[in-house]
């Protein structure tokens, strides 16, 4: 079991000073030239075989809609941070399937908890990285899918990971409703049954 | 010897049920990092990101958020191989990154995946290291940036710490700027590391 005495320092409203605003509308923007000859002397990382994507089962939803489950689900509404404002909900039994595969691919590349390197929230963001992946692959193209990492307080013990600290979780929309993973075990719960709900901080979509 | 055979090819294609295509993606991008005169890895803590962002003209900032205590510092010529690494790895799941904002481009997705992306890879070389300083800056765009219009729609960029200082990078455009020098640097209300 991966421990993560997770650390966090977050600064909230903070007000800087001003600076003026210039327009590069007109200016050379710089761009950056890919080096696709340094990469092509790389090797391909082959990877286990993923869950196939079932676009007929999963819907579109909006980021009200995901507010909106936060805010029926928890005491205290975390900050849902977002680019979006449409997202994808996949099916069910495709996150089920999804969950096992990413316990395969992390034996496969050889992914283990090492902090600050990757640590709670990289476990995080690659589950998150890795679904969102996944969905491409299968040809979706309606948009991101529901899927983020959570930073949380542990009230709690969940999953293995003690009371007392701060950590972070993986936060899924699927056609079932919204639920809660531990990504360094495959831990799944339905959000309105997650101990620790009431103290997420942030969802980061 | 026909039910060897068979039995062979049975095994071969049970744990294919329920899979998708098979994927691979290039192998995970190794950044350089930025040395101190001793050798040891340069790093930089969020009151330096703080004074970076001020310098960079980000005004009224509403939220910023940083998971880890120290970053390293990335060295700007590895930024050509991520992006290439970028790109390539869209193109392995069906995506032209080039062209991703003709469809449900997403800039959360892609700077995510490259924080991961270089995590791993350092994971798999040296084991130890600082948290990869790969973030992401949502804004308002209301000042154009290059070919993408001024038209106040919400968007994301990759937040960038190089010994240039903080970069600004969109990979479907391949635009790069100096925080500082980023149309909507006053428009920013979301950064995170």
């Amino acid at each position: 079991m991966k421990r993560a005495p997770f650390r966090f320092a977050s600064l909230v409203g903070v007000a800087l000073g001003c600076a003026a605003v210039n327009s590069a509308a007109d200016e050379d923007v710089d761009r950056l030239s890919p080096d696709f000859a340094a990469l092509a002397r790389q090797p391909m990382i082959p990877l286990p075989f993923p869950p196939k994507w079932v676009m007929a089962k999963s819907s579109q939803g909006t980021i009200e809609d995901v507010i909106a489950e936060f805010r029926k689900s928890t005491a205290r509404q975390p900050d849902i941070n977002y680019a979006r404002r449409l997202f994808v909900r996949p099916d069910h039994e495709w996150l089920l399937a999804f969950v096992r595969w990413f316990r395969k691919l992390e034996v496969s590349l050889d992914m283990r908890y090492e902090e600050p390197i990757f640590d709670c929230d990289k476990y995080s963001r690659c589950f998150v990285a890795f679904a969102d992946l996944l969905a491409r692959k299968g040809g979706e193209t309606r948009g991101s899918i529901c899927v983020g990492w959570a930073i949380v307080f542990n009230d709690h013990d969940f999953a293995g990971i003690k009371a007392g600290i701060s950590h972070s979780v993986v936060v899924v929309g699927t056609s079932d409703g919204f639920f809660i993973i531990e990504p360094q075990n495959g831990t799944i719960v339905p959000l309105a049954d997650y101990p620790n709900r009431d103290a997420i901080l942030a969802v980061n979509l | 010897m026909k039910r060897f055979v068979a039995f062979f090819i049975f095994a071969l294609g049970v744990p294919l049920i329920g899979a998708g295509p098979s994927l691979s993606l290039p192998k995970f991008p190794l950044p350089a990092l930025v040395r101190e005169d001793d050798g040891g890895i340069k790093s930089i803590g969020f009151l330096t990101f703080i004074r970076e962002v001020r310098r960079g003209g980000v005004k009224e900032l509403q939220d910023i958020d940083f998971v880890d205590r120290e970053y390293a510092v990335l060295e700007s010529s590895s930024l050509p191989v991520l992006a290439a690494w970028l790109e390539a790895a869209a193109r392995c799941v069906g995506v032209d990154l080039p062209q991703a904002r003709l469809g449900s481009y997403d800039g959360l997705e892609y700077a995510r995946l490259l924080q991961v992306a270089t995590s791993l890879a350092i994971l798999r070389e040296h084991g130890k290291s600082l948290a990869m300083p790969i973030g992401v800056l949502i804004c308002n765009r209301r000042e154009a940036w290059g070919e993408l219009p001024g038209n106040r729609d919400r968007d994301a960029y990759m937040l960038i710490a190089t010994e240039r200082g903080l970069l600004v990078y969109d990979p479907p455009t391949r635009q790069l700027s100096e925080l500082s020098k980023f149309p909507n640097h006053g428009e920013i209300f979301k950064i995170q590391f």
